[in-house]
């Protein structure tokens, strides 16, 4: 950190200001002389708002000027009662404040000067939309926005407490990026929070863009498939996380805010599940869990049951399932890699695509593709519905993060059933679990409340009973 | 609430080890000992042994808290005795280990996986166990932790499906009692109750050392692994009949098979069996590989953890592969069981006795 010492004339430093700039062009640079004293205004044209600073900066101060008074430059804060005015005292974070859009007024008498910033910020900024990737059924539907002020402002709204605190942190050596610890007074872990500091701290970084790069930044196991931080653009989502004790991270210019410590429970849940009535409720979070095992293990099970164990299979489905699979040139493994394969390329092309030729492709997709790969006898009907089952699971899972890393696990699991059948994909899911039991978000078991098992805690976890609602406990 | 918090986890890691390869073979072994329906008496007795004796362990490690019998034995009769004493243990939890591996491993190659060779079978095993075991204890506790609840929901699901099948007629006579049998068939039952001894070694980690918990903890675990074993042999008697016991050799698993829940999809319950099953195996290996690496890491004092869980996972796998079938299998058993009286009682009891002798010079 060099802090250069602020430098003795004013005339100086706006040619200092100008250097740091390289003169670039939509730095503005106006002087006015009122009797004794000199005001100067820089400011950087395109976002700054020039209506604001003509009504809130300039007309005040000359009206006055007009009246015969003597300005003194300590009371210019008192003359400008509309803006936001900010005394400067340390000469490197001018150009921050030019760049947040702030006018920077410098206003200079004989012996005395005065730095000050005034806001008069013109942004183009989005409305408040619902977050595409999180659509909610009855609740609240604003998102997160790129302007990090304007987070914050939505998450004050949804959460009316002077507990909300928001600690601002400045990231990154090249470009400086504003990321925000925010967390509810009291509700919070003091260790949590100083972990997610010194983490925060710790970040060397040249520019961080998105809320994405922070998240692998702050990770501490790069290896894993499995999301260490929750990432959403719900503002109710990140309110609830913070009623429970968690800790959310805004990142200047990303809709997404980054909540810690995250835990594999609180991925399968959505902020719908507590507007409905909790017996619904209950079985929509019964079947997010369940939702999740079947896009994990079906092709598996599926795989397995075909190639090793055909006792297994009921005699009536044995059958039927044999007519099927006749004429098919490839093994099952292949058979399945194939198609699922191919779900994926879909998915992505899908993702990619603009919306209007996005249904072309689930059209091609789903009818040209599948129809013909059965009727051709490239693959069997009965996996083509155990994969799209499958991937239509997968899509009913809240989180896409999640979503994301199970579909990694689902092609680790469709390999060892391949390998060793069901014992194949037991002694799988004991690897995948103990990589589970193992991580740490943020010092909280990912497996909480199953691993450690906290009982009292399952109410709000597989279920959600009665209760709970309207009510949060800690983490 | 503290110490219910506290030993709920240690509590887990007992009945996860206690409940092993003893569900599926014990009933057929204690048939042909005692051969009448009331043998699961014998299981309640032996449990009582059980409990007896993990009481008696307990009062040696009592004597030196927050250490593991391989700290204590070096101490009380010199070093080269004790390092010995230290690897008998290990050399007990190896057996033990690839004894319970090879079961699983035989019951996997007939029930599952017919033609995939035992080497594969067995190595897959080690290798995930070796990676679990790798995690350290804490997660090992938290891992057993996550599977208890899937292993209590697999038992009672059988068990209520299993009690339509039960025939009245197989368990009559009612409580009919013959003493010099039920006694000979505790000394089966017993060794099903194997595991309690980790308590020499999980001392050092946690601080089990007051009467009042490690009694709560000993008969909660033991107790409740008693009654998962005597429901599952009043079961296996009422479905299977102990003439059919006596020649079944996995007679757990027949019962399963004999499920018949018509209309339903999925008809096929020995396999739910098999998974759940196939879990507590694997717990019960990773508790005793955990207690075979901390053995011989403390014994020759190596702090190359990784090393030594590759040695000791290459040793449980040879020994693991000795014994060419399962008839064979079965013989081995018997050296184990000689290899546990010494482990269970014979270290403790030396160990203990020479505690005394210490103290007295001291």
């Amino acid at each position: 950190m060099n802090r250069r010492r602020f430098v003795r004339t004013s005339s100086l430093l706006e040619e200092q200001i100008k250097l740091e700039f390289h003169n670039s062009e939509d730095l503005k640079h106006k002087t006015i002389k009122l009797d004794g004293l000199t005001l100067t205004l820089l400011y950087l044209d395109d976002i700054s708002d020039r209506m604001v600073i003509q009504k809130t900066i300039l007309s005040p101060l000359l009206t006055i000027a007009n009246e015969d008074t003597v300005i003194s430059p300590s009371d210019i804060p008192d003359l400008i009662p509309l803006a936001a005015v900010n005394n400067i005292e340390d000469h490197s974070t001018i150009s921050r404040h030019l760049m947040e859009g702030c006018t920077v007024l410098i206003a200079r008498e004989s012996n005395d000067h005065h730095v000050y910033s005034i806001k008069t910020t013109y942004s183009v900024k989005r409305s408040p939309d619902e977050p595409v990737n999180e659509p909610t059924i009855s609740g609240p539907r604003d998102g997160f926005i790129e302007c990090i002020q304007d987070n914050k402002a939505l998450l004050r709204a949804h959460l009316k407490s002077s507990d909300l605190l928001f600690e601002q942190h400045l990231i990154g050596k090249d470009v400086v990026t504003s990321i925000s610890i925010t967390y509810l007074h009291g509700k919070a872990s003091e260790t949590l929070i100083n972990e997610v500091r010194e983490r925060v701290n710790q970040i060397e970084a040249d520019y961080i863009t998105d809320a994405g790069v922070l998240e692998q930044l702050l990770e501490r196991n790069p290896l894993s498939v499995f999301p260490e931080l929750t990432s959403t653009q719900h503002p109710t989502k990140v309110a609830n996380a913070l009623l429970e004790g968690r800790v959310a991270l805004m990142t200047d210019g990303s809709p997404t805010v980054l909540i810690a410590p995250t835990t594999l429970n609180m991925l399968l849940q959505t902020p719908d599940d507590y507007y409905f009535k909790w017996i619904p409720a209950s079985l929509i979070r019964l079947l997010s869990y369940f939702t999740a095992l079947i896009s994990v293990l079906l092709p598996g099970a599926y795989i397995s049951l075909i190639s090793f164990h055909h006792g297994l299979i009921p005699t009536s489905l044995a059958v039927s399932l044999s007519k099927t699979r006749e004429g098919v040139p490839f093994p099952s493994v292949i058979e399945a890699f194939i198609m699922e394969l191919t779900i994926e390329i879909l998915r992505e092309a899908g993702v990619r695509l603009p919306k209007p030729i996005g249904s072309t492709v689930s059209i091609v997709g789903a009818i040209v593709i599948g129809e013909t790969a059965v009727s051709s006898g490239i693959v069997s009907p009965m996996m083509v519905m155990v994969i799209s089952f499958t991937a239509i699971c997968s899509f009913a899972i809240p989180n896409y993060q999640l979503s994301l890393a199970l579909r990694t696990i689902r092609f680790f699991i469709l390999f060892s059933a391949a390998l060793l059948g069901v014992y194949g994909m037991l002694i799988a899911i004991f690897i995948v679990t103990t990589h589970l039991i193992k991580l740490r978000s943020f010092s909280t078991p990912y497996m909480e409340p199953f691993a450690p098992i906290h009982i009292k805690r399952w109410k709000d976890s597989f279920i959600r009973l009665y209760y709970r609602v309207g009510k949060r406990t800690g983490i | 609430m503290q110490t219910n918090q506290h030993s709920l986890p240690i509590i887990i890691f007992f009945i996860s080890t206690i409940i092993g390869v003893g569900i599926v073979t014990l009933p057929r072994e204690t048939a042909t000992i005692v051969g009448q329906p009331n043998m699961w008496i014998s299981v309640i007795l032996g449990a009582f042994v059980a409990f007896i004796n993990a009481l008696f362990i307990f009062m040696l490690m009592k004597k030196y808290p927050l250490k593991t019998v391989y700290d204590i034995a070096p101490e009380l009769v010199g070093k080269w005795i004790g390092k010995l004493l230290n690897l008998i243990f290990v050399c007990y939890t190896i057996a033990i280990s690839a004894f319970i591996i090879r079961t699983m491993a035989e019951i996997v190659n007939y029930y599952l996986l017919d033609k995939t060779p035992k080497f594969v079978v067995l190595l897959v095993l080690v290798l995930s166990c070796m990676y679990l075991v790798s995690t350290g204890l804490p997660n090992i506790l938290l891992f057993l932790q996550l599977y208890f609840p899937i292993i209590l929901l697999m038992f009672l699901l059988l068990t209520l499906l299993s009690i339509k099948n039960i025939e009245p007629t197989h368990l009559r006579p009612i409580l009919y009692l013959d003493g010099s049998d039920l006694l000979k068939g505790v000394n089966s039952t017993f060794f099903s109750f194997v595991g309690y001894e980790l308590l020499m070694v999980l001392s050092g980690e946690h601080r089990l050392t007051r009467w009042k918990p490690v009694t709560f903890i000993l008969g909660i675990s033991i107790g409740s692994v008693c009654v998962i074993y005597v429901l599952f042999f009043i079961l296996n008697i009422g479905v299977l009949s102990i003439e059919e016991l006596k020649v079944i050799t996995f007679p757990t698993i027949e019962m399963a098979k004999a499920i018949e829940f018509q209309g339903f999809f999925f008809e096929r319950f020995e396999l739910l069996f098999l998974f759940g099953w196939i879990i507590t195996i694997f717990t019960t290996l990773t508790a005793y590989y955990y207690s075979a690496m901390l053995g011989v890491c403390k014994t020759v004092n190596c702090k190359k953890t990784f090393f030594m869980n590759a040695l000791i996972g290459l040793l449980i796998l040879m020994l693991s592969l000795l014994p060419s079938g399962i008839t064979e299998l079965f013989s081995y058993g018997t050296y184990l069981n000689y290899l546990s009286y010494v482990a269970l009682i014979a270290i403790p009891l030396l160990l203990f006795l020479f505690s005394f002798k210490k103290g007295a010079v001291k």
